[in-house]
């Protein structure tokens, strides 16, 4: 990996972070002014000025501006309306949950998806791949939303075995998880299965059959490490996904984590919370796209010189 | 194509949908918001009501209809608003060039590295609810693919030699991105559009269900669905038939799309050298 290519990729990350945090700051400019919010609606004109002073919004916007940049770095993102405290205390005590949610569901989704997209692509236009891909298709239809509830209905409602909601039952995260994943399993499938054809086409898969190399063999050292490249990719977008769908997943599960918090909050217009929440998946997302940047980059060298050479699709 | 009969039951179905949609009015037995205390929660196949009704007694079939308008009308509006400001700004960006090409690039990765459905959430946030404002919300669900397509496609067709003597014939560059570089990649785009409609209702749905979207007296399918849930220990068909009706219609579309593509998408027949 050349530096060119870890320096652009590091400047871009760094470009989209400014960008989603400079709307955030004119955008909570945007919604009203935060002394008329929180105040009473008689309150006396000294008191307005005192906290106008105390919060410094009678300074320039550029002022305010850098200094938004200094507390939204140190994690200070304002406080909750409705809870009168720290919206970055509020997010972090329900992190946890969502990213085992998230954990849980990526298992989900990599135990289901990876197997089934290999053997679809190794038992092409069989009833085994048109079985695989029906699913996949079905699972990319079904929305989250619906999934929930139809899982719900069946292991909840009908059978019994499964709690339907909360967490606090030590199987409730089965249902969510199960919820979550299974749509993400079937897009990886296709990924997946497009991927391994991809692959077993290359001329370098001939020549080790050439050579009288087992299948077995070919499949494990030829096909299957260069599918994984663009499987990486894909995974990367993935978790962004799983953000978005985690966040109405616990809704319908209602599962204590920060989706369920950025619903609530996007209806009462707490917007500290909202603006906590929306920072926090900006910066994670950023993050996980650097990272598979550049494990791009290290995973096949070519890239990295053409995209360093700043060549675009 | 002509004998894949998933393919024609999946246009039939939407065809079906969409004639519902526009009659809603005429098809309707009951006005959508009729209340009738007296056949409250009457399961589906009570005479006088095919669908039954919800706890206030409203016809589920006169609801479902309504909500299939709503639907099918934020999809198709969606739908036109991503591909008209993100083929714009593709296009732009390939005639620009330089800082303007930069910038616009910059954007796309930026919109591509986040999920849109917390972008929409924000903005709900800050702008507050109304019918319009969610309509141009999630119309720009999906804008980034269509202006990277267009952007790339464009690139790659300016230097067809049919441009080359449009420009030699001294045609102004609106005319040539506008009426002839635009029709010749229309094909891919309309593909792109196919795979981005059901996105679209999944959106609407997904936000309508957690009681963001579209806001009562109006219904959309996601609404109806939102406002079922609440009864499916009880009575089943509340959720059932909208559920239904969401899933099938994102099928169909997907299905559509799907073939779609695989028939234009050159690089969908692939050999194999592993037996």
């Amino acid at each position: 990996m050349s530096p060119r290519y870890a320096f652009l990729a590091i400047l871009r990350a760094a470009f989209t972070l400014w960008l989603v945090v400079s709307i955030a700051f004119f955008a909570l400019r945007l919604s009203g002014d935060p002394v008329d919010q929180i105040l009473p609606d008689d309150a006396p004109p000294e008191l307005i000025a005192h906290y106008t002073e105390a919060w410094g919004l009678d300074r320039s916007l550029g002022a305010q501006y850098a200094s938004f940049w200094r507390a939204a770095a140190a994690g200070d993102l304002g406080q909750s309306f409705v809870e009168r405290r720290d919206a970055a205390d509020m997010v972090m005590e329900r992190l946890p949950q969502t990213l085992r949610l998230m954990g849980a569901s990526l298992l989900v989704a990599l135990a289901i998806g990876l197997p089934a997209g290999i053997l679809s692509a190794l038992h092409r236009n069989t009833v085994v791949d048109r079985g695989v891909m029906t699913f996949a298709v079905t699972g990319h239809a079904l929305p989250n939303f619906l999934l929930g509830i139809l899982l719900i209905w069946l292991f909840a409602v009908i059978l019994g075995w499964l709690p339907s909601s909360g967490r606090d039952a030590p199987f409730s995260i089965v249902l969510p998880a199960l919820t979550l994943g299974t749509a993400y399993a079937g897009a990886l499938a296709r990924y997946t299965r497009g991927a391994v054809l991809e692959a077993m086409a290359a001329p370098h898969v001939l020549a080790a059959r050439a050579r009288g190399h087992g299948r077995r063999a070919i499949v494990m050292h030829e096909v299957l490490p260069n599918a994984a490249i663009p499987v990486v990719t894909v995974l990367g977008f993935m978790i962004g996904g799983l953000i978005g769908g985690a966040t109405i997943t616990e809704s319908v599960f209602a599962w204590p984590g920060i989706g369920r918090l950025l619903i609530n909050a996007v209806a009462l217009r707490d917007f500290a919370v909202v603006q906590t929440i929306v920072l926090l998946i900006t910066a994670s997302m950023v993050t996980v796209n650097l990272a598979v940047d550049l494990a791009y980059g290290v995973l096949d060298p070519r890239v990295g010189a053409a995209r360093a050479r700043g060549a675009r699709s | 194509m002509k004998r894949d009969i998933t393919f024609w039951a999946a246009v039939a179905w939407l065809l079906l949908v969409a004639v519902l949609a526009a009659g809603a009015d005429l098809i309707a037995p009951y006005a959508p918001d009729a209340i009738d205390l007296r056949a409250r929660l009457a399961p589906p196949g009570t005479p006088g009501h095919l669908l039954g009704t919800d706890h206030l007694g409203r016809d589920m079939f006169s609801r479902l209809l309504e909500g299939l308008r709503l639907t099918l009308l934020i999809a198709f509006v969606g739908t036109v608003i991503g591909a008209i400001v993100g083929t714009a700004l593709g296009l732009l960006a390939a005639k620009a060039g330089g800082r303007i090409d930069d910038a616009i690039v910059a954007l796309i990765d930026a919109q591509a590295a986040l999920p849109f459905l917390i972008l929409a959430l924000g903005a709900l946030a800050i702008f507050g609810n109304s019918l319009a404002l969610f309509l141009i919300i999630v119309g720009f669900q999906g804008w980034e693919r269509y202006a990277r397509l267009a952007r790339g496609l464009a690139l790659s067709g300016r230097e067809a030699p049919y441009v080359e003597a449009l420009r030699h014939l001294g045609a102004s560059p609106w005319r040539i991105y506008g009426l002839h570089i635009l029709p010749n990649i229309a094909s891919t785009l309309i593909v792109n559009l196919t795979l981005n409609f059901p996105e679209t209702i999944l959106l609407e749905s997904g936000l309508s269900f957690v009681g963001l979207g579209i806001q009562p007296p109006l219904a959309s399918l996601g609404s109806l669905l939102g406002q079922g849930r609440d009864y499916l220990m009880t009575t089943w068909w509340l959720p059932a038939f909208p559920g239904a009706a969401i899933f099938l219609i994102a099928l169909s579309v997907a299905i559509v799309g799907d073939r779609l593509r695989d028939r234009f998408d050159p690089t969908f027949r692939r050999v194999s050298h592993v037996k």
